[in-house]
């Protein structure tokens, strides 16, 4: 992986903007899903560190919350900008560890600096209310105020954009968050780190932490000073959680799994439901939480439809995400190769048919 | 059928033949989540009862790809809880809070 900028690249976790190993020095290795070719190595860190970060995120606080909107907005705006100016990196970065096609990862590069602009801008709209009174000599407002330390739990199949969907509203609230990236992407998550360093935002407001899983997830869901977990992942990861946020009772955003239906009724303009399918279902190679699960035909377009789209999808490219023209990259690990093997073996014991493809390909 | 239960996660296709409206909604709605839903047509009434009947926090109609900054993502059911962009994603970073003053 050669990047225009080497320095994007860190093999350290940053927490109260300095760049950090594991108290024990123990790193992990990170490979290419398309080649395995090993990438570089991230810090396993801990409880301690974890801990270290919400200690950081606490003390920023204060001085960030008070800043003005519009300050506040300015930084998330060189952060934006900042991402932007890199995104070639990003995406170079993002395909290697992750596996999508170039020209998505760029895609996803331009989505997760989207969420970043929009909450700059957002920052200053923080409008409260005034409510008439109840009495003579009464006035009542209501005002909005930012949650305080803030966690995210982000997934490897947007290694950006789900990054930035949860800091970028945070931050411009007046929140401080710690992320804790999956563990199969987290050099797009440090080089944000990174490139939010460049753009000013102050030590301890934006930290990152790679490592153990349970032990990070653990001490930031126990952790009384951490006001509101966000994680995007499974439905059962999520209802873990839920649970370990309970006895803190924190405020929780989880964006879980779907299960999507993709519906063409009779009426519908078919070629443009097909090329919808082909969106709906492939981008990311099927490894989307919105992406169509289920495609429901009816019977008057049923033939029609599955003639053109599996005359579509026998012309996907499959093969490295880094290679020009492939439409569909390396699936993120085995699991995911034995589990479509198995949902296909399942349907076709139950009567499906294999119209195009059905065995995996190297 | 396991694909038609869980989420597939991969790139795996598969089509089921329905006859009427009632029935494609019943299956599309026979699920635990509640994330993204999609579906093609052009008549307008079908469009919009179809569109509120399904158990979903986004429809997409006409259109394969939903995503945006500007608008609410997020499911219901066992998809989860609150929205991420819009004008909605940062009330989920903010408290509240309401001030009595006697003058």
């Amino acid at each position: 992986m050669i990047l225009n900028d080497p320095s994007l690249l860190h093999e350290q976790c940053y927490i109260d903007g300095l760049w950090v190993s594991a108290n024990s020095g123990e790193t992990v290795a990170i490979a290419n899903p398309a080649t395995q070719e090993l990438i570089g190595h991230v810090p396993v860190m801990g409880a301690a560190e974890t801990q270290a970060a919400i200690t950081a995120a606490n003390k920023a606080l204060p001085a960030w919350r008070a800043l003005s909107a519009k300050e506040r907005s300015q930084k998330l705006r060189r952060w934006f900008e900042l991402i932007n100016q890199h995104a070639d990196d990003l995406a170079l970065m993002m395909t290697t560890e992750q596996g999508k096609p170039l020209a998505e990862a760029r895609g996803e590069v331009t989505y997760a600096a989207s969420f970043i602009e929009w909450f700059a801008e957002e920052a200053k709209r923080i409008y409260g209310d005034t409510i008439p009174g109840h009495q003579a000599d009464k006035r009542l407002t209501v005002i909005k105020q930012p949650v305080g330390v803030t966690a995210a739990i982000t997934p490897w199949n947007f290694p950006a954009a789900m990054i930035t969907r949860k800091a970028a509203p945070a931050l411009a609230a007046g929140c401080t968050m710690v992320v804790k990236p999956a563990p199969q992407t987290p050099f797009t998550a440090l080089a944000l780190a990174e490139l939010a360093h460049r753009a000013g935002i102050p030590a301890g407001v934006f930290s990152v932490v790679t490592g153990d899983a349970i032990a990070i997830g653990n001490t930031l869901c126990d952790s009384p000073i951490v006001r509101k977990l966000s994680f995007t992942g499974s439905t059962a990861v999520g209802i873990k959680l839920m649970e370990q946020c309970a006895p803190t009772l924190k405020k929780l955003s989880l964006e879980l799994g779907g299960n999507a239906p993709f519906i063409v009724f009779d009426d519908a303009d078919i070629d443009a439901a097909v090329e919808g399918a082909m969106i709906a279902k492939y981008r990311n190679a099927g490894q989307t939480c919105v992406c169509a699960n289920r495609i429901y035909v009816q019977a008057g377009v049923y033939e029609q439809f599955t003639q053109k789209f599996a005359a579509a999808v026998a012309k996907l490219s499959v093969g490295n995400g880094a290679d020009d023209g492939v439409n569909i990259g390396s699936l993120i690990n085995q699991d995911a190769v034995a589990k479509v093997q198995s949902h296909l073996a399942d349907a076709v014991a139950k009567g499906a048919s294999v119209v195009t493809g059905g065995k995996p390909i190297a | 059928m396991l694909v038609a239960k869980e989420e597939t996660f991969d790139p795996l296709a598969p089509l089921f033949k329905f006859d009427t409206v009632d029935d494609v909604i019943k299956q599309a709605n026979d699920t635990e989540f509640g994330l993204a839903a999609y579906f093609y047509g052009r008549d307008i009434s079908l469009v919009y009862k179809v569109a509120e009947a399904l158990e979903y926090g986004m429809v997409g109609v006409n259109t394969g790809l939903i995503s945006t900054e500007v608008a609410p993502f997020g499911g219901i059911k066992s998809s989860g809880l609150g929205r991420e962009g819009s004008k909605f994603g940062i009330e989920e970073y903010l408290e509240m809070k309401y001030i009595c003053m006697s003058v």
